[in-house]
């Protein structure tokens, strides 16, 4: 199915825009800060001063970005109020509690980021080192709290999977008994619905996700049981009762039934795919950041052919190869085996068109038997765009691990001094390949918005704005973000003293 | 005990965001003559100024996120339904944050880098950016007091004309820039008794537009110019404002710095306790004219605004927030403290 075919496109181009840019730029936020404060850290045990140099110039880099970072953040918080206030409704009062987190955590980069670099001689050298892990504490805290909201949008908590002929995919729900009551249970089983047990006050069910997405967007056009896909499923004595009732307050009784029995504050980070999606996007941030330091640092070598410059290289270049290689072998693994496992839509879409033997070592390498694109029903088929996006994503990213692999050759073996304008090109493909990934990952859980539970359509707003408007809010985030990489070259890039 | 702990955060926003109004105008004007007369004590005090906004206006910033994702978790009907009738107001003022954020970083780091022209223009656009921020809130706000422009044809949705020509809104915008400059203007009449005088014209020019606020909301909102009048919050504003007259008159005329201390203090706390009485007048209703909601949503809107009925799955809050949030707020003012008592305004690390 063609990516544009799904709803909202134009609102779709625009979040992902604003968002990407966002993430562009916190992707510093989230690695700089670990270069700096290991750089210092080295500074604190040798009393070699080219080490402070290094660390004040990455602190510098991410102070830098931060506040564009974080406005662009607040930007991305109302865009998906103001494109997808539905889901937002929802993220609110169900899975609100990371988002709640995410404040302090803000808070906590907020003080600490600015701390680190404009109290630096103000403060005893141990001391500073600290306010600097507090800093990335607060960096890496944010991220897990908004990945655990994107990883449970991915594979919410009590989803089930099995076959398509018997209703899969299934939401586990806690349904009240007083609903229970007035639900006709075997009509409700005749279309997938499985009682799996029972509580002190609700009735535990694996209902059908065709039939979550419909209650729900029912809900969200403001329905009433009598006009909604529930009336089906009413007992005929409730029926007269419940007529008028809006869908919105039923839903709202069993989800929170629902989120109290799995965990009001729990419930995002219990999500399949939570601690591969942590780390993965933490390390992506991390290569993103050492491929910028490395190329940023060997640019001021080439230039100055200083003694800073150079050791700034090799450390950055060091931390280029370590993180490349956890991110490909580890984080990016787990994540691979998380999202076959339990996004196996994408990865039928994914291997779609693939050649059989590529499937056969995807599949070995996921431990999962991709079912085909053509099994998987209409409603629940993702884009195939997400083939392509995956396999570039995939060939750029060997391209980036070889290459680091290259220069640590050359710099530490053979010791060859690198002088190439090509390295320059290298946190260019970081960037790239990070956006691919998460575009396969964003894109790939279409028809959704919230698997099994919100479609786009019900995410989003009844009042759009018109096309030709986000087009130009699209031109003037990009036109921010070109200013600020400016503003980075003539400030940082440009430095005489780094 | 949640109520008021938003209220906390929004006060806190809101001071801190008046002060980045203020210092945002007054920055670039400060540096632009200190170039051109030449005078160094001036150009020094700029970049002092310029160095405290760069390294905290990112607190205002996130206390106005705290703000509104508080608002999301306690009352998340209520920002789904803003969220699907005011993209408008909200768009222009987050476009702005980000505009005006990247002019802060560029007018900070460009300082000596740039040539003065340019520079200059970015501090325009810092300073105008800053201003209009506030623009789109505050229409959210006149929208809060009295619904204007809400319309149900051909669907639920905002009339932004009709919503940005809300009386309390034309009063409410020109009084809060105001009152920034105010506030700002008091704290550099410290050591510069010019800003005293213009702090007296602001804060005059404040008072009539609060009066004019006062006449809006009792033609538009009774029930919440009712609530306000007759709250000791209101009271005890009054008092801080003619505090203020009184401490710059004294300051003016005897030039004594404990009086312009008094008049800063009074300052700060007005700007607080105005946007708590404001937000608070309301009670128990977002929207303080419930009459003017349109006939036909009226009843399906009413408990979405009902702030006595918050999201039931936030009820243990309460002592996590106070754990974060005690810490961090300690954290936030020794950052403060660290900035401010810098010694020297040409820090090593700019």
């Amino acid at each position: 199915m063609d990516w544009m075919s799904y709803p909202a496109f134009s609102d779709r181009v625009l979040s992902m825009i604003g968002i990407e840019i966002h993430w562009i730029i916190l992707q510093y936020v989230l690695g700089l800060p670990l270069l700096a404060v290991i750089a210092e850290i080295v500074w604190l045990k040798t009393r070699d001063e080219r080490w402070l140099k290094i660390a004040k110039t990455l602190a510098k880099g991410f102070v830098m970005v931060f506040a564009v970072g974080a406005a662009m953040g607040t930007a991305a918080e109302f865009g998906l109020i103001l494109l997808w206030p539905n889901l937002t409704e929802m993220a609110g009062k169900y899975i609100y509690f990371p988002l709640y987190a995410e404040v302090f955590a803000f808070l906590m980069e907020v003080v600490f980021v600015y701390m680190y670099y404009y109290a630096w001689d103000r403060l005893p050298a141990k001391a500073h080192v600290l306010v600097g892990i507090l800093a990335l504490t607060g960096a890496w805290f944010s991220a897990a709290m908004i990945v655990s909201v994107n990883a449970y949008m991915q594979a919410p908590t009590g989803i089930m999977l099995g076959s398509y002929a018997q209703h899969y995919p299934k939401l586990k729900l806690f349904v009240p008994d007083e609903i229970v009551k007035a639900l006709n249970v075997s009509a409700l089983q005749a279309l997938g619905m499985d009682v799996l047990g029972k509580t002190g006050d609700s009735v535990i069910v694996a209902m059908p996700c065709s039939i979550v997405s419909k209650i729900v967007a029912d809900a969200y056009v403001g329905k009433t049981i009598a006009n909604s896909v529930l009336w089906n499923v009413i007992n005929s004595e409730a029926k007269a009762k419940l007529a008028n009732v809006p869908v919105k307050v039923v839903l709202n009784e069993i989800l929170v039934d629902t989120v109290r029995h799995e965990g009001v504050y729990t419930i995002t980070f219990q999500s399949p795919v939570f601690f591969p999606s942590v780390i993965h996007a933490i390390g992506s941030g991390i290569v993103v950041s050492s491929f910028t330091a490395m190329a940023f640092y060997a640019y001021a070598y080439c230039r100055r052919r200083r003694e800073v410059a150079e050791l700034g290289y090799r450390y950055a270049l060091v931390f280029s190869l370590v993180s490349i290689a956890f991110q490909g072998l580890v984080a990016g693994h787990e994540m691979g085996v998380a999202m076959a496992e339990w996004n196996r839509e994408k990865f039928s879409a994914i291997l779609h068109g693939s050649p059989e033997f590529l499937k056969k070592l995807e599949e070995t390498l996921a431990g999962v038997k991709a079912v085909s694109y053509a099994s998987v029903p209409e409603w629940l088929r993702p884009p195939t765009i997400v083939h392509e996006l995956y396999y570039v994503k995939m060939g750029l990213a060997i391209l980036l691990g070889l290459s680091a692999l290259l220069l640590a050759y050359f710099t530490f073996l053979r010791k060859r001094e690198i002088c190439s304008p090509a390295l320059l090109g290298l946190p260019v493909i970081a960037q790239v390949v990070s956006f691919l990934g998460w575009a396969v990952r964003e894109i790939g859980r279409k028809p959704w918005t919230v698997y099994g539970i919100m479609d786009v359509k019900t995410a989003h707003t009844i009042n759009p704005p018109p096309p030709a408007i986000a087009v130009a809010i699209e031109l003037y985030f990009v036109a921010l973000l070109i200013t600020l990489c400016y503003g980075v070259y003539r400030f940082l890039w440009r430095c005489e003293g780094c | 005990m949640l109520t008021v702990l938003v209220v906390l955060i929004f006060g806190l926003h809101v001071v801190l965001a008046n002060l980045g109004i203020g210092l945002s105008t007054v920055i670039p004007p400060m540096k632009r003559k200190a170039e051109r007369e030449g005078d160094e004590r001036l150009l020094r005090k700029a970049r002092r100024l310029m160095r405290f906004y760069a390294s905290t206006y990112g607190l205002a910033g996130v206390f106005g996120t705290a703000f509104t994702v508080f608002l999301l978790s306690f009352y998340p009907d209520f920002i789904g339904l803003a969220g699907n009738i005011a993209f408008t107001p909200f768009a222009l003022s987050v476009l702005l944050i980000a505009l005006h954020f990247l002019c802060i970083v560029l007018y900070w780091y460009g300082w000596d880098r740039f040539d003065s022209g340019t520079h200059f223009a970015i501090g325009v656009l810092m300073a105008v950016s800053a201003v209009l921020i506030p623009l789109g809130f505050r229409a959210i706000f006149g929208f809060l007091n009295a619904p204007l422009g809400l319309e149900l044809q051909p669907k639920l949705h905002l009339d932004t004309l009709k919503a940005l020509a809300n009386p309390t809104f034309l009063a409410l915008y020109p009084k809060s820039v105001l009152a920034a400059f105010t506030l700002t203007f008091i704290i550099l009449a410290y050591d510069d008794r010019t800003f005293a005088k213009l702090a007296l014209v602001t804060l005059t020019l404040t008072a009539v537009l609060g009066i004019a606020y006062a006449i809006t909301l009792r033609d538009l909102a009774f029930y919440k110019f009712q609530n306000a009048i007759s709250s000791p919050i209101f009271f005890a504003k009054m008092f801080f404002v003619a505090g203020q007259f009184v401490a710059l008159g004294v300051y003016l005329i005897r030039n004594d710095r404990t009086a312009i201390v008094t008049a800063g203090a009074f300052s700060l706390t007005t700007v607080f306790l105005g946007e708590i009485l404001n937000a608070l007048s309301q009670y128990p209703y977002l929207i303080a004219n419930t009459s003017m909601l349109p006939e036909g949503v009226r009843a399906a809107l009413m408990p979405i605004i009902d702030l006595s009925r918050p999201n039931p799955l936030t009820s243990g809050l309460t002592p996590i927030t106070l754990a974060f949030l005690i810490p961090l707020l300690m954290a936030s003012a020794l950052l403060i403290h660290l900035v401010t008592s810098e010694p020297s305004p040409s820090s090593r690390t700019r």
